[in-house]
């Protein structure tokens, strides 16, 4: 019988590739043909035998043994790359001390918090390439955002004060969400400090969640923090604690952690999947909030606000009476008091909108739950579980044992000495006792 | 490719090891376990795979940013087993030089026969010979076996990595399959023999 052209088929049938008509010719040639049903069945074992080969861990040491051998790789035109770096590092700390120095100075030699300085600072490690700068703002109560008081907090160390004290703790934020900067001298020019502001794009504000189980803690987080500040992110907060024993290895207890992460919205969901690929998802959420709606309120609320605001100077300047000028005066605190508390409510959704919030649990675990060796369930193996639980049960007792041993030693010591001389002692008296 | 994927390499190529170790994470136990299978233990299987991973290093420059990293990669994964091997001096038993090199020799068909068939045996028996197995298969068998049945890619990513077309992907794969059962079974069959 030529069964070559069966050969094909029964491969392919493996491989679950055959439709029901290739199928049916197939297995009608197998009922009649022997040789090739044997070669089937083989195959067919084979198949379950390979299937069920389950993937290698990477040996101890390999990833370390890896980072030994790149280091010694040669870096390719390492000499411009740092001048670069150097020559930007350098020109970003020469033009922040000379802003310093502006702010500084003219305040200093006046005396008096200026108002009318442009309070735009840059500082250095832009890694994403872009000018930040701080912004001049009162604490704004912001409206129903999640992470409210974090968010609060961060504003809080850009509050500026004329004096140049903004520009210390500016510098020493390491990377901060970008802002727009506010010119108060702006104002008098009939233009709005909304003016700068898109309102027509949506304003969707993304977070996201994901609890990852894992087995390596420390190269799971490296490679979180590098991946954020790659995409031109950073790192919000984060925090690690220890796990109960691990009762392979004392000394090496299982980690549990949080971090969060703040990165550009274009980027999150991507950055999201390429989260998930390092270990074993067991939660994970996402949700937009729009507040398109509401930002724009905000923004034609400004508006209206510096409409008023412009029309109460305008009567300030006509005012002649004591009584209508304090009157006027305080109108105006009030206003633009009110502007302030819209204007940060505004930035708070820019940023949060253009840096969405990604919170990470890390879970450490010894063995990930989908490389788990399949259980095999037969007696031969039941047996041999049992038995080696026994010997476990066996060899701990055996172990505490010698440990109480150990333990109690010195007692033991004391109590074999005073015995012996208890007995020493009571030979003596007898020996006297009957001379 | 991701977008991240590609910042991480453009950052590798300037020389950034820790974003290229980001990088290779995800791949580096799929390509443990290609160079494992290859090679045919683990110590040979760490050089080769550490050794590729440097390699793909040294010739990011060379990735064209159209195609699939992974594949890229695995290719450089392949073919460092493959020059490994042929380097490497095998100490072949001569019974399985025959059967290698002499398909459908005389001396294999008579051990066919003699053979019990591989339904016979426990899976756990086939599985401790199953590594044998598939290194005494010659490389272009072993390796679309082993990205096959062994690794799970598809006939597609196969071709990508091995550099053939798909049909001679599965070619090989029939044969080298085939080759597996016949190896397997003249193994299972002398392992008896000695018990007898």
């Amino acid at each position: 019988m030529n069964c070559d052209k069966y050969n094909e088929l029964i491969h392919q049938s493996l491989d679950g590739e055959l439709n029901s008509s290739e199928q049916g010719v197939l297995d009608a040639h197998l009922e009649s043909c022997e040789d090739c049903t044997m070669k089937y069945e083989e195959l067919k074992m084979l198949k379950e035998v390979l299937d069920e080969e389950s993937l290698l861990e990477l040996p101890e040491g390999f990833k370390a043994e890896l980072h030994d051998k790149l280091m010694k790789e040669d870096q390719p035109e390492k000499p411009s790359f740092f001048k670069r770096r150097a020559v930007q590092n350098t020109a970003i700390g020469l033009v922040a001390a000379a802003l310093a120095i502006t702010v500084v100075l003219p305040s200093a030699l006046n005396g008096m918090p200026s108002y009318q300085t442009e309070d735009a600072i840059e500082y250095g490690e832009s890694r994403a390439g872009t000018d930040k700068n701080a912004v001049a703002m009162d604490a704004s109560p912001a409206p129903t955002i999640t992470f409210n008081e974090s968010m609060e907090m961060e504003n809080a160390n850009f509050t500026v004060t004329a004096t140049g004290m903004a520009v210390e703790e500016a510098a020493e934020e390491p990377a901060a969400p970008m802002m727009e900067s506010v010119t108060k001298d702006s104002l008098r020019d009939e233009s709005s400090e909304t003016d700068h502001l898109n309102v027509n794009e949506r304003k969707v504000i993304k977070n996201g969640e994901i609890v990852l189980d894992i087995t390596d803690y420390d190269a799971v987080f490296q490679s979180i923090v590098t991946m954020t500040e790659t995409v031109g992110g950073y790192v919000h907060s984060s925090n690690e604690q220890l796990q109960y024993y691990n009762r392979h290895s004392e000394d090496d207890p299982l980690k549990y952690g949080f971090i969060r992460v703040r990165v550009p919205s274009d980027m999150f969901s991507s950055f999201m999947e390429q989260i998930k690929e390092h270990g074993v998802v067991t939660y994970s959420g996402s949700n937009a909030q729009d507040v398109s709606y509401q930002y724009r309120n905000a923004v034609s609320e400004v508006q209206n606000l510096e409409v008023t605001e412009r029309s109460l100077r305008d009567l300030m300047a006509k005012a002649e009476d004591i009584d209508d000028i304090i009157y006027i005066e305080r109108e105006l605190m009030r206003v633009r008091s009110e502007i302030n508390m819209y204007m940060g409510s505004i930035k708070q959704w820019d940023d949060l909108a253009s840096m969405s919030i990604l919170s990470i649990t890390l879970n450490e675990v010894e063995i990930l739950d989908g490389e788990v060796k399949p259980i095999d369930d037969s007696l031969w193996a039941k047996a041999k579980n049992a038995l080696i639980n026994n010997l476990n049960g066996l060899t701990r007792f055996a172990e505490g044992i010698v440990i109480w041993f150990v333990a109690t030693l010195p007692l033991l010591i004391v109590l074999g000495v005073s015995i012996f001389i208890i007995y020493k002692l009571l030979k003596w008296i007898i020996r006297k006792l009957f001379n | 490719m991701s977008d991240i994927e590609k910042k991480l390499i453009k950052k590798s190529m300037n020389g950034d090891v820790a974003s290229f170790e980001t990088l290779i994470n995800q791949y580096q136990k799929y390509a443990y376990n290609i160079a494992y299978r290859m090679m045919g233990n683990e110590e040979d299987a760490k050089d080769a795979a550490q050794d590729a991973l440097i390699k793909v290093y040294r010739n990011l420059h060379t990735f064209k940013m159209d195609s699939t990293f992974s594949t890229w990669l695995y290719r450089i994964v392949m073919n460092t087993c493959k020059d490994a091997l042929r380097k490497r001096k095998d100490q072949v038993v001569s019974l399985n030089q025959e059967i290698e090199t002499n398909e459908g020799s005389i001396e294999r068909q008579l051990s066919d026969k003699e053979a019990d068939p591989l339904l016979i045996y426990e899976k756990m028996e086939l599985k401790e010979e199953i590594g044998d197995a598939i290194n005494q298969l010659k490389a272009q068998h072993k390796e679309v076996v082993v990205l096959k049945d062994l690794l799970g890619y598809s006939y597609d990513e196969i071709s990508q990595i091995v550099d053939v077309p798909i049909g001679t992907v599965r070619s090989r794969l029939n044969r080298g399959r085939e080759q597996l059962k016949d190896i397997l079974k003249s193994n299972m069959g002398a392992l008896r023999r000695q018990y007898v």
